[in-house]
């Protein structure tokens, strides 16, 4: 149940935003100071929604040598910016993952 | 290239615009598969029915924002919240809309809708470029079709390849770790100087300080505190 009503509302959300200059708004302009915040978004969020599944386990904070994900992550981060290949640094990443986990037993 | 699309233009109708749109989107699929494939791996792994999966994919046709609402719903996060995130997570398809919607003054209300309905990122990207390259041209929502089918008939097949493919792989591979990654990996191109390095980590510690506010609201609180470090650091540009 509580899937559908997220199916629903997060898809009728993302309709209006897609439509929202297209079809009510053709003629507002955005102020400056929206706009400006907008770019920071994606560089924000992600990184929000991410560092607790990286840098905690069981929920406890785990900043040791034995939270592999760490290491995971930031290989993947410096794949992802010197070759922008989305899959190449997912797949690196997990490589990585599974030999810390491998190694650690 | 450029010019082998100008000639192309100068002489053509809306049948060779929808091609050259179509024929220009072609390698971006190469980045479109494995994703649409990740959705149906986590889909199936989140235990979903083939129908739950396909009509969300329909429905919403926003990977990202699926994706994250897979993953804070799993996290038993609250409606709100969830909800609240995935409308945040992809405001920049507002920007979108903002810069392409005079484009698309002059259509029909019907194609207006079936325009925005797939005004995804790969679409926008090419449909604006082939805008400003030819402003004036009377076949823009062609271009725009021309690039989207495409896109959504590699994107609903990797949905399903990978929907098949995740119930016949392991738990033990920890391939929930998938999802993390894959927004890690986005946040690298969308640097565009310090002001975003730091709204970024700002973001990052911020999330682990306020992790035990209640229904996850602490996403909110450290995105929030990102894009104002974010704000104040990039001055007046």
């Amino acid at each position: 149940m509580k899937y559908w009503i997220l199916v629903l509302m997060i898809g009728s959300f993302t309709y209006l935003k897609r439509a929202s200059f297209i079809i009510f708004l053709s003629d507002w302009e955005m102020p400056k100071w929206m706009r400006k915040s907008l770019r920071f978004v994606p560089v924000t969020i992600f990184p929000a929604l991410v560092s607790p599944l990286i840098f905690m386990t069981d929920g406890q904070i785990d900043i040791t040598p034995t939270n592999v994900k760490i290491l995971s992550a930031l290989i993947t981060l410096i794949v992802a910016s010197r070759f922008g290949n989305l899959l190449l640094s997912i797949l690196v990443g997990m490589m990585i993952l599974w030999a810390g986990q491998w190694v650690l037993g | 290239m450029t010019t082998d699309i100008k000639s192309i233009n100068q002489v053509a109708t809306a049948r060779e615009t929808f091609f050259l749109g179509f024929r220009t989107v072609l390698p971006i699929l190469v980045g479109v598969v494995p994703f649409g494939m990740i959705m149906g791996v986590v889909s199936a792994e989140g235990n979903l029915t083939t129908f739950q999966t396909f009509f969300r994919a329909a429905f919403v046709f926003a990977g990202v924002s699926e994706l994250v609402m897979l993953d804070l719903l799993a996290q038993g996060t609250t409606i709100w919240i969830i909800v609240l995130s995935a409308f945040v997570i992809n405001l920049r398809q507002l920007i979108y809309s903002a810069s392409i919607g005079e484009h698309y003054n002059d259509q029909p209300l019907g194609w207006k809708l079936l325009l925005s309905y797939t005004l995804v990122d790969q679409v926008f990207a090419l449909s604006s470029q082939y805008f400003d390259e030819y402003p004036s041209s009377p076949f823009k929502r062609q271009y725009h079709l021309g690039t989207a089918v495409p896109i959504a008939v590699a994107w609903f097949s990797a949905i399903v390849t990978g929907y098949f493919l995740g119930a016949v792989i392991p738990d033990n591979l920890s391939l929930d770790f998938v999802v993390p990654l894959m927004f890690l990996s986005l946040v690298p191109p969308a640097i565009k100087g310090y002001s975003y390095i730091a709204a970024a980590l700002v973001s990052a510690v911020a999330a682990l300080l306020a992790f035990g506010l209640p229904n996850n609201l602490g996403l909110m609180v450290a995105t929030f505190s990102g894009i104002l470090v974010g704000y104040l650091l990039e001055g007046d540009a």
